[in-house]
């Protein structure tokens, strides 16, 4: 890597550079998003939220879309770098679609932004922006898919295993997506159940996919820094992809056990699932081996990547659990419908696909900026501390309405406690971000030299 | 360490893509969720609304939606349309104001009875069978 005054200027022109730093920015965004949704969780913030106009469709949608964008953004930046640091670097052309890509993003990142608040809206789960929003994301997949899918062709099958995911992912993005806007066909139109259940089997699949994306940021990075190649060629990495892979098609089951549809699908997708997670603490545990192998504790470098890696396994181990749990059938009739649900979701985005990327954006920054200071424990404490109690009283508040529900008791007062605990652990969990956040634009992508 | 072969992978890759292709074909000809007759026009209207309102982000259907506000599966057969009205014309916070027409909340309660007409059940119906054997308490699927 050239170090000199002009570093800023060669990594500011790079289109891993310019993801990577849009998917802070998005974080940015979510971060504040989800704060002013927590705070629709404590009445004592009411008088403020009625005077201020927000309302929470506007909020919450703008806290899903932007994690949604701060995860493609910066598997996006992964890919990008790896383009760019593989024997060649990009030609002109990938250059110029990588910065069509890039634009087009930003044009349906800025248009969502303005749209939400404004109260234009699909009504689609996780993509609640106006459908006609998804043409320049859309749009955006295909420039990528161009870029990658042509360097990727010649000798695709003996590749590492995350071209194999990146590729794949892209595909399905695209197949996925496409099929999430199929809703003003008559066909679907017509039969809300039936809606629903393509929505959610889209659902699925665009999550998968971007699991498989996260997955294949994980195996890169710990290939770079660890340099060593033969584990993204080892069974175990081909395993989870192939695993994974199932499960995008089949993983949208077990949210659905109450609409009406054939059973099998229900017991593919928990049995999937479960296998998918099982395989996925093991690589974790290869990878965090693997690089802390390569590292001299004197240097330090590297360390905050090996950090969120570690913490990322930690957290699948404790999502497998409760996976296992809720996936049982009466435990997921108690569940179903509460917060325990979210606990699933926000335990799974931020403690397993959130700490991978985060793991990449540190690897990413202290790649081309090696003396940034390090953080301190603090912010790691919080972040952990903070999705902890958050996860804690999502499962403890879901469980309790859960039980009341079926045995028709009334909520116990102290509820609107736990509620206050989860929009409190959430804060402290996205102050702790936020010092990182700081920290790798102000000391990373935005310092003048190296 | 064994690797898997460039052939391997290939055969992984077309079992996987048939496994793909059937299964999406299994989920579009699934008649579970195509049971009875077409929506009214009410019904499709009542949709349109729902999705612009952005109802499903507090509100849930078949558990799709969000948890701040409460499920809305089977909610006709707990809330008459007079009631059902009044609670959108008051919107108690954190609910937002929804300024909607007499006939927009009619439209929506249709689109609301008849999703839960489609799904064939009836909560009195699924409140019969006891928790371990059932998947939903309140909405277990017909056999």
């Amino acid at each position: 890597m050239v170090r000199d005054d002009t570093l800023g200027r060669i990594l500011r022109a790079r289109a891993s550079y310019k993801f990577m730093f849009t998917g802070l920015a998005a974080l940015a965004l979510t971060l504040l998003a989800g704060v002013f949704t927590a705070l629709f969780y404590i009445p004592a913030f009411y008088p403020f939220l009625r005077r201020s106009g927000l309302e929470m469709p506007a909020t919450h949608s703008l806290h899903t879309a932007f994690a949604i964008a701060w995860i493609f953004c910066t598997a996006t930046g992964v890919m990008y770098r790896m383009m760019e640091d593989a024997d060649g670097g990009m030609t002109r052309t990938e250059k110029r679609l990588a910065n069509a890509h890039f634009a087009l993003w930003c044009a349906a990142g800025a248009g969502i932004a303005v749209s939400l608040p404004l109260g234009l809206y699909s009504g689609r789960e996780y993509m609640e922006y106006s459908p006609w929003f998804a043409l320049p994301i859309l749009a955006g997949w295909l420039s990528l898919a161009a870029v990658f899918l042509v360097r990727a062709r010649a000798g695709f099958w003996e590749r590492p295993v995350y071209m194999h995911m990146w590729g794949v992912a892209l595909l399905l993005f695209v197949y996925s997506f496409a099929e999430n806007n199929l809703w003003p066909l008559g066909f679907f139109k017509g039969a809300a159940v039936a809606d629903m259940q393509v929505q959610w089997k889209s659902l699925g699949t665009f999550f998968g996919a971007m699991n498989l994306c996260v997955y294949g940021c994980a195996l890169y990075i710990s290939e770079r820094i660890a340099e060593n190649t033969a584990y993204a060629q080892s069974r175990t990495a081909f395993a989870l992809f192939w695993v994974g892979l199932l499960s995008t098609f089949t993983n949208y089951g077990h949210h659905t056990y109450h609409l009406p549809q054939n059973e099998a699908i229900k017991w593919v997708s928990f049995i999937t699932s479960m296998l998918e997670i099982v395989i996925l603490v093991k690589v974790l545990s290869d990878i965090v081996g693997m690089i802390r192998e390569r590292l001299t504790p004197a240097t330090g470098a590297f360390s905050e990547t090996l950090s969120f890696l570690k913490a990322s396994k930690i957290w699948t181990a404790i999502n497998f659990i409760f996976a296992i749990a809720i996936s049982v059938p009466p435990v997921n009739a108690l569940i179903h419908g509460t917060r325990a649900v979210t606990a699933h979701a926000m335990g799974a985005m931020i403690g397993i696909d959130g700490f991978i990327l985060f793991a990449a954006t540190s690897w990413f920054v202290e790649s081309f900026a090696p003396k940034t200071k390090a953080t301190g424990p603090l912010p790691m404490i919080a972040l952990q501390a903070g999705l902890a109690g958050l996860f804690t009283a999502l499962i403890l508040g879901g469980g309790i309405t859960g039980f009341c529900r079926y045995t028709g008791q009334p909520l116990p007062r102290g509820m609107q406690d736990i509620w206050t605990v989860f929009a409190l652990a959430g804060a402290v969990m996205a102050a702790g971000i936020s010092i990182f956040l700081y920290r790798w634009i102000k000391q990373g992508f935005l310092q003048k030299t190296a | 360490m064994t690797l898997p072969t460039a052939r391997h992978r290939k055969c992984v890759m077309t079992a996987l893509a048939a496994v793909f292709l059937l299964q999406s074909w299994f989920v579009y000809t699934d008649k579970a969720g195509r049971r009875h007759h077409a929506p009214s026009a009410a019904a499709v209207q009542g949709q349109m609304i729902w999705r612009h309102h952005n109802c499903q982000t507090c509100h849930q259907l078949f558990g799709l939606g969000g948890f701040l506000g409460p499920d809305l599966t089977h909610v006709t057969e707990r809330l008459s349309p007079a009631a059902f009205s009044a609670i959108l014309q008051v919107a108690p916070f954190p609910m937002p104001p929804q300024r909607m027409s007499a006939d927009e909340i009619t439209d929506i309660y249709a689109f609301l009875q008849e999703t839960d007409a489609e799904s064939g059940v009836t909560i009195a119906a699924s409140r019969k069978r006891n928790l371990v054997f059932s998947e939903i308490p309140w909405f277990a699927t017909t056999r």
